[in-house]
Formats: structure tokens, C-alpha cells, sequence
């Protein structure tokens, strides 16, 4: 029995040991940017107009949520009734996520351009004037930044919509008027999807530098940059962001109830079927396809008019193919260093056995919200400056343990939702069968995880694939990944060829979301 | 069980390899470099070719506009992973130098060179300048109607038709700044209101001036030879304008630098690696490339399209004084520019 129990209690140590290694690397550039704002000087009064900055960002930020949010729910709405173009739809609809946004930023941008789609259609002197307006810039940003980000509401819904019991919906239609309907069935249960995939939204979309300072909108992500870059105030910068911060961190701990409340399908075997008119479906299918034209043929076709010749492409493909395989091995291990770390930390929240409670989530979370350059520079401050660490920054590994820490939420909070859909007592079942804590886990738990898993390893890896700044700061000499080649090129290179690069850049995103799609085509069938 | 028994073997082999991989080797040399990839890397390996010396480079992209490498070496201070810094302009490399992060060169790598173009205690070398003009579509404007000032942002009859980088970074940064040194603050804020007024557009950089430019959405714009010179060169509808060449400041240069790093991991490699690129061969190829960088040594070629420096009436500037009036001159610009004082 006493042997049972230790067993058992195997699990903190994991947790443990997860949480000292997780410390490990957080606290050195932690203990940097502390030490900055202690002993550090704000060398430039820059940010006096910082409030006007900070409600400009604000602004910014929750009209690009709420238009993706919308947006993406209209879409995974419309998806529910579309048959088997089903997965075909959602592919395409979900690509533009796994595109970097500054590819979509230049798209948008070659749409108003001479020559581009925007003039075909509305006129040389239409478009002249719309690019002369004071708004043009500010609305091209918030369209490419919804564009780039509404598949995170898109597949926030579509989950949900997966996992929604039809016979409710039913019952709900047939007992209750659609007003009383829609507030006591519907929204309870969507409202905490609405919430949840609105505040991830807005909070990539506050951290998002490359749009804005591609269309020269003024927020706060060019202004801390700006502020490193041009300034070298990196007291100032991690001042300026603290607000900005500790908003996403609000957020955060405002949307954790409702993390708690939301369900993730660990299966997409359930099948929601609603039936649809004729008449209803070719609206259906006409407004897909509208989207998939606007939101995915139009910026890349964009891209892939500005290539001049094919043979571009082939240079492009042999020049850029070892750092293609540098920006794949570390996005790999990137992957697999969240996921394993996030898989502990996750089973610590959904367990309730997190040392600290909620002050570790808020603590895992903390290098998310920060900008990617400051925690870049406390990196090189950190690990560069101490004996025991230094040989690893110089092998390139303080790159992949800095993104792997960033985008660390992702796999906890994904991975931390799907285990809490698992009973406890079918773990304690599981355990009880092996007689060991770490067999229940990779016997029962990870198979039921497998889609949870994917999913989330597939976000993580097109994010860290498309990182530019941690790279530049962090990528030892001699090394590049693909995006620091694409920005090698935006100064000099032709259009056409950014946009050849650009356009191998999106084959390989595409065909990693192919495979990811394939896996958890896979997956939903060894569940079924 | 065997791996197992063995595995403290495998860490130390490991853990051995990493070390002898890491350990220094004083053939070759680490360079971090601002100057565009495709202009610096053809140089670089050269260089390998030439003496057999490997260069592990890392260079800055668009996006970052210089902040990647000069906090990246600031932030390595206490451990320095690079041996020379080749900077694109010369702003970050005095400030590098005022905070203690170059070591002297060689004086005699600065004989034959303009005085400006070396600093007092041999801390960095110029070389391979650009010059700041006016790009202008000759579609939209004939050649005698042609803008030949920076005053004429202002005229209205350029109303909503010109544009400039933004000057937090890049050589916009390092113009503006010289500008605010030459003018004073005073004069400075009144052309810069008087650009506001006039509708003038502010792009992120030098490439999107010239893109944009070339495309017809602006008139003209403010930016550098060598962008200038890659549109020439494309055949696009532009022509390149030196201004105030008649009875203002004159045209600003702006040259590369080379700065040795202090505490460098491979100092010999590094000396050699500034010597060539302050040779002439170098010198000659960059202003053979498309970016046509303006030779600084003595008797040397002129890149193509672009006049003899002899011939240009150049901005006087003590580049010093411009990188110590950067700061005033960003919140001047900051104040005027979004009306922060309002």
C-alpha cells in the first residue's frame, strides 16, 4: 500500500523537477532584466505621450480581436454545414496562421500598390486616394493582423461547435423561444471560446511588431523596439513595457476561470450535423469560398505575381535550402522541448498539484507577454555573462531554450485542458493496472492525448519556425534561419525576389500543416 | 541496462565534444555586420578564399535596422563572441566606442583616407560611403522641374508627393541628426513642422522611399546612392538628385566603418580581416556591386551612374557631434512629428 502511494506521489517529482529545470532557465534572464531596471538608466525621455501610445495600442489591438473573433466564428459556423469540403475549407481557412505575419503584412501592402489587386478593381485613382488617406495605413494593419490571426477564433470555434451536443441545440429549439434560447442554452457554453480565443488574439496582436512597422502604424511594439533599436534604452523599454504586460497578464488571469469552465475535444470522432436547406448551402458554400478568395488566394496570389521568373524560385530554393533545414531542426526542437516540459506543467494545472497554484501558470506565462527582444537581450546577458551556461549560447542552444520557454503557455495551457478532460479516476485506474505513475502516462494518458498534442505542436512549431527577432539576437554566427535570410533581402532584394522567398517559405509552412492535418486525421481515427 | 551503465561515458564523450567544438580556434574570425547580406557576403568569402581564414558571419537584417548586432555586442560586453564589427553607417559605431566596446587599430590602415573618415584614437576606419539624395520618377516630373533641395519638401507645390524614412533608425536617423547639428534645434523643428504641414509621408525605410517612388505613389524622396543606384540599375522610371549642391548644406556622406572588438576571441584573424576590407580590391567591388558605395582611399574607381566624389559640394560634419545629438534630435522630431508637446 505504502509503496502504492509513493508510487503514485512519482508524480510531484516529475513536476518537480519539471518546475527546478523550468526555473533553471527562466531565472538568469529574469535576475538581467531585473537587474536592468534596478541598476540601469533610462537614457531617453522618449515615451511622454506614452498614454496616448498605450490606448492607441489598446485600441488597436481590441478592434483586430473582435473582427478576427467574429470573423472566425462566422467561418466555423458556416464550416458546420459544408459536408466533405469540410476539411479541405479548414485547411485552407486555417493557412494564414501558420504564414509569418510579415508576409502577410507585405501582401497587403502589394494589394494597394500599382499594379496591385486593389487598383485592378477599384481604379488607379481610387486606390491613389485610399492610399492618401490619413486611416489607409492603420486599416491595412488591422486587416493583415485579422487576417493573419483569425484562425485562432476559427479553430477555437470549430472545436467547440465539434464537441457541442446537437440534442442540446434541439431540445433548446424546441422548449425555449431562439431569445431565450440563445442566452440560457447557447452562449453559456460558447461565451468561454468566445473569451478565451478574443484575449489570445489580443494578445498576439499586442506583441505583433513586424505588421505595424511595415505599415508604420505607431503602437506599442514599434515604440519598444524603437526604443531598443534606436536608443539602446533598455531600461526604458522594459519600463514602457510593464503596462502592456501586466494588461496581458490581467487578461490572462481574467480568461483562467473560463479556461477552467471550457472543454477541449480530445477526439474528432463527435459529429455535429445540422441540417441545411439547399438554398442555404450554395449561401454556405458562396461565402467560404468568398473567405478563402479574400483572406487566402488574394494575399498569396499577390506574393506569387510579383515573381518574375520560376527559375527565381529554384535560386531562391538552393540558396535558402540549409537554413530552411536550420529553421526545421530548430523548430523541432523547440516543439519537443515545450511539449515535454508543458506536458508536466500542464498536468500540474489540470491536477492541482502546481507548486505555487496559479503563480506558476501566471509565471510560465510571463515570458509571452514580454517582447521578444528584451527577453532576447536578458538572454545574452544571462547565459553569454555565467561559465556554466555560456558554451550553450555559443552552441545556439539558448535560442532554442528562449522560444521554447515563449511559446511554453501554448503546450501547457493546451495540454493542461485535454488532461482535464480525462477523469482522475481513470488515471488512478491506469496506475493502479501498471503500478507505476510514468507507465499510466505513456500507457493511457499520452494515447488520449494524441490530437490535444498535435494540435498544440503544430502551432508551436510554425511560430517558432517564423521567429525573426529572438534569431537575430540569439542564432550563433554563422548560422541563419530562413526568416533572418527573407529579412537579409527586404532591403535591397527585388519584389520579385522577396517574393519567391516569401513564396518558399509558405510551401513550407503549408506542407508542415498538410502533415499536421494528416496526423490528426490519423489520430481522430484511432480514437474513433 | 548497458546503455544504461554506459551512460556516464556517453555524457562525458558528449560534454568533451561540445567543449573541443566551442574551444576557439584562431583561424578564423567572427564578424557581425550591418552591410546588406548580398553586398557583405561575397566580400567575406573572398576573404576565406584569399587567406584561408573562415568567417563566421552574422548579419542584421532590414527589420532590425542595426538593433540585433549593436545590442547584441553591448549585451555580450562581459564576454565578447565577436571580432570585428562592420557597420554600415557610422552612428552605432561611435557609440560603441563611447562605451569602451572597441579596441585602436592599426593606425597606418587609416594613411591615405579623408580625416573625417578615421576616428581620433584610431577606434573605427570609414570606407565605402554613400551619399544622401533625392530619388525622383521622372514619369511624374520633368528634369528641369526637378525638387534639387531638401527645402522643397515644403514648397506646396509637393503637397502629399514626397516621403522620407523614418529617422529613429538607419541613415534617415544619422541625416536628420546631422541636419539638427548644422541648423540647430530651432531651425531644425521649423522644417520638420513645415514637412508635417505639407502632407510629406514617413515610410519604415530607405528601400520603401525608393520602392514607392519608383512606383509613382510619391514624386520624390529622400535616400541613399545605393538604393537609388539598385532602381537605376532596374531601369526603373527614376533619377538621382544631390542636393542643395548650389548654395546649402550640400550632400551628407555617410561611410561604412570597420571596428576591431575589444576582447574578441580571435585578434589576429581580426586584424588581418580589417586590413582587406579596407583595401582597395574591397573598396573597388563594392562600388562595382549594386549598391555603388562611394571609395574613400586615395586613387580609387568611382562606381558607375554616380558622379566623382571631387565633383560634389559634401556636407561638413563632425560625425561625432551627430551621434551626440541624436537623442535631442529624435525627441525634437518625436515632439513635432506626432505633436507630443501638443
Amino acid at each position: 500500500m505504502a509503496q502504492g502511494i509513493k508510487a503514485w506521489d512519482a508524480r510531484h517529482r516529475w513536476v518537480g523537477f519539471t518546475v527546478l529545470l523550468y526555473l533553471f532557465l527562466l531565472l538568469p534572464p529574469a535576475w538581467a532584466l531585473f537587474d536592468a531596471i534596478i541598476s540601469g538608466s533610462t537614457q531617453h525621455q522618449r515615451v511622454d505621450d506614452a498614454l496616448s501610445l498605450y490606448i492607441t495600442t489598446f485600441l488597436h489591438c481590441t478592434l483586430i480581436a473582435t473582427v478576427a473573433t467574429g470573423l472566425g466564428w462566422s467561418l466555423a459556423l458556416c464550416l458546420q454545414k459544408t459536408g466533405n469540403a469540410k476539411t479541405l475549407y479548414l485547411f485552407l481557412l486555417i493557412m494564414p496562421f501558420f504564414l509569418p505575419s510579415y508576409v502577410l503584412g507585405l501582401a497587403w501592402q502589394y494589394l494597394f500598390q500599382p499594379g496591385g489587386l486593389a487598383q485592378s478593381l477599384f481604379g488607379m485613382e481610387l486606390s491613389g486616394h485610399l492610399r492618401q488617406w490619413r486611416g489607409f495605413n492603420s486599416t491595412l494593419a488591422v486587416s493583415a493582423s485579422v487576417n493573419w490571426l483569425y484562425p485562432i477564433p476559427l479553430a477555437g470555434a470549430y472545436v467547440a461547435l465539434r464537441a457541442w451536443n446537437i440534442r442540446s441545440h434541439e431540445a433548446a429549439r424546441l422548449y425555449l423561444a431562439p431569445r431565450d434560447a440563445f442566452f440560457k442554452i447557447h452562449l453559456p457554453y460558447f461565451a468561454p471560446f468566445l473569451a478565451i480565443t478574443w484575449i489570445l488574439v489580443f494578445l498576439l496582436a499586442q506583441s505583433n511588431f513586424s505588421i505595424p512597422d511595415l505599415l508604420q502604424v505607431r503602437v506599442y511594439a514599434t515604440e519598444t523596439f524603437a526604443l531598443i533599436a534606436a536608443h539602446h534604452d533598455y531600461r526604458g523599454a522594459i519600463l514602457f513595457s510593464l503596462l502592456p504586460a501586466g494588461i496581458a497578464i490581467g487578461l490572462y488571469i481574467a480568461g483562467l476561470p473560463l479556461l477552467r469552465r471550457s472543454i477541449t475535444v480530445l477526439s474528432f470522432s463527435t459529429r455535429t450535423s445540422l441540417q441545411a436547406s439547399p438554398a442555404f448551402s450554395i449561401a454556405n458554400h458562396s461565402f467560404l469560398i468568398l473567405a478563402v478568395i479574400v483572406l487566402v488566394t488574394s494575399p498569396i496570389g499577390q506574393i506569387i505575381s510579383q515573381i518574375e521568373s520560376w527559375q527565381q524560385i529554384a535560386t531562391v530554393v538552393t540558396t535558402a535550402t540549409r537554413d530552411t533545414l536550420n529553421s526545421i531542426i530548430m523548430a523541432s526542437m523547440v516543439t519537443a522541448s515545450s511539449l515535454s516540459l508543458g506536458y508536466f506543467l500542464g498536468y500540474s494545472y489540470a491536477r492541482s498539484i502546481a507548486p505555487g497554484g496559479q503563480w506558476a501558470r501566471i509565471l510560465v506565462m510571463l515570458p509571452f507577454v514580454l517582447p521578444a527582444a528584451l527577453l532576447g537581450v536578458a538572454t545574452i546577458q544571462s547565459w553569454n555573462n555565467l561559465p556554466i551556461l555560456n558554451w550553450a549560447y555559443g552552441f545556439g542552444l539558448a535560442l532554442i531554450m528562449v522560444l521554447a520557454l515563449r511559446l511554453m503557455p501554448i503546450a501547457t495551457e493546451v495540454i493542461g485542458m485535454g488532461i482535464r478532460q480525462i477523469p482522475q479516476k481513470s488515471e488512478e485506474a491506469a496506475f493502479v493496472h501498471s503500478h507505476s505513475w510514468y507507465k499510466s502516462q505513456t500507457k493511457f494518458m499520452l494515447p488520449q492525448l494524441r490530437t490535444t498534442l498535435i494540435a498544440a505542436g503544430l502551432v508551436i512549431f510554425c511560430l517558432a519556425f517564423n521567429d525573426l527577432t529572438t534569431a537575430i539576437l540569439l542564432a550563433p554566427p554563422g548560422v541563419d534561419t530562413l526568416p533572418t535570410r527573407i529579412f537579409s533581402y527586404i532591403h535591397y532584394g527585388p519584389d520579385s525576389l522577396i517574393a519567391a522567398i516569401c513564396l518558399w517559405q509558405i510551401t513550407v509552412l503549408a506542407a508542415t500543416t498538410l502533415i499536421g492535418f494528416m496526423l490528426l486525421n490519423w489520430a481522430a481515427k484511432n480514437d474513433a | 541496462m548497458i546503455l544504461k551503465s554506459h551512460l556516464h561515458y556517453l555524457l562525458t564523450a558528449v560534454l568533451l565534444s561540445i567543449t573541443v567544438g566551442c574551444a576557439p580556434e584562431d583561424a578564423e574570425v567572427i564578424v557581425y555586420t550591418s552591410l546588406d547580406r548580398h553586398l557583405s557576403e561575397p566580400v567575406l568569402q573572398e576573404f576565406t578564399r584569399t587567406t584561408g581564414i573562415r568567417v563566421k558571419p552574422v548579419y542584421d537584417v532590414e527589420a532590425s535596422k542595426t538593433v540585433g548586432l549593436v545590442n547584441r555586442l553591448i549585451a555580450e560586453s562581459q564576454n565578447p563572441r565577436a571580432d570585428v564589427f562592420w557597420n554600415s553607417e557610422v552612428i552605432h559605431t561611435l557609440r560603441l566606442a563611447d562605451v569602451g566596446l572597441l579596441s585602436p587599430i592599426d593606425n597606418r590602415l587609416g594613411i591615405g583616407r579623408p580625416a573625417d573618415m578615421v576616428s581620433d584614437a584610431n577606434k573605427w576606419v570609414g570606407f565605402a560611403a554613400r551619399a544622401r539624395v533625392l530619388i525622383v520618377n521622372t514619369d511624374k516630373v520633368a528634369a528641369a522641374q526637378m525638387p534639387a533641395s531638401l527645402q522643397d519638401f515644403s514648397l506646396p507645390k509637393w503637397k502629399n508627393l514626397a516621403a522620407f524614412a523614418n529617422p529613429n533608425f538607419g541613415t534617415t536617423g544619422t541625416h536628420f541628426s546631422a541636419l539638427y547639428s548644422r541648423w540647430g534645434e530651432q531651425r531644425f523643428r521649423e522644417w520638420i513642422r513645415a514637412l508635417k504641414a505639407n502632407h510629406i509621408a514617413m515610410l519604415p525605410g530607405n528601400a520603401q522611399v525608393k520602392n514607392q517612388v519608383a512606383d509613382g505613389v510619391y514624386v520624390f524622396g529622400l535616400t541613399d546612392t545605393d538604393d537609388a543606384n539598385v532602381a537605376i540599375q532596374r531601369k526603373r522610371p527614376v533619377a538621382l538628385v544631390f542636393p542643395d549642391q548650389s548654395d546649402g548644406l550640400g550632400t551628407l556622406l555617410i561611410p561604412n566603418t570597420v571596428a576591431l572588438v575589444r576582447g574578441g576571441p580571435n585578434p589576429a584573424s581580426a586584424q588581418r580581416l580589417i586590413e582587406y576590407l579596407l583595401s582597395e580590391k574591397v573598396e573597388n567591388a563594392l562600388a562595382a556591386a549594386p549598391g555603388a558605395q562611394i571609395p574613400l582611399g586615395s586613387a580609387l574607381g568611382q562606381p558607375p551612374n554616380l558622379p566623382a566624389i571631387d565633383h560634389l559640394k559634401l556636407m561638413q560634419v563632425n560625425y561625432a557631434g551627430v551621434a551626440s545629438n541624436f537623442n535631442d534630435m529624435i525627441q525634437a522630431f518625436e515632439e513635432e512629428w506626432h505633436g507630443a508637446r501638443n
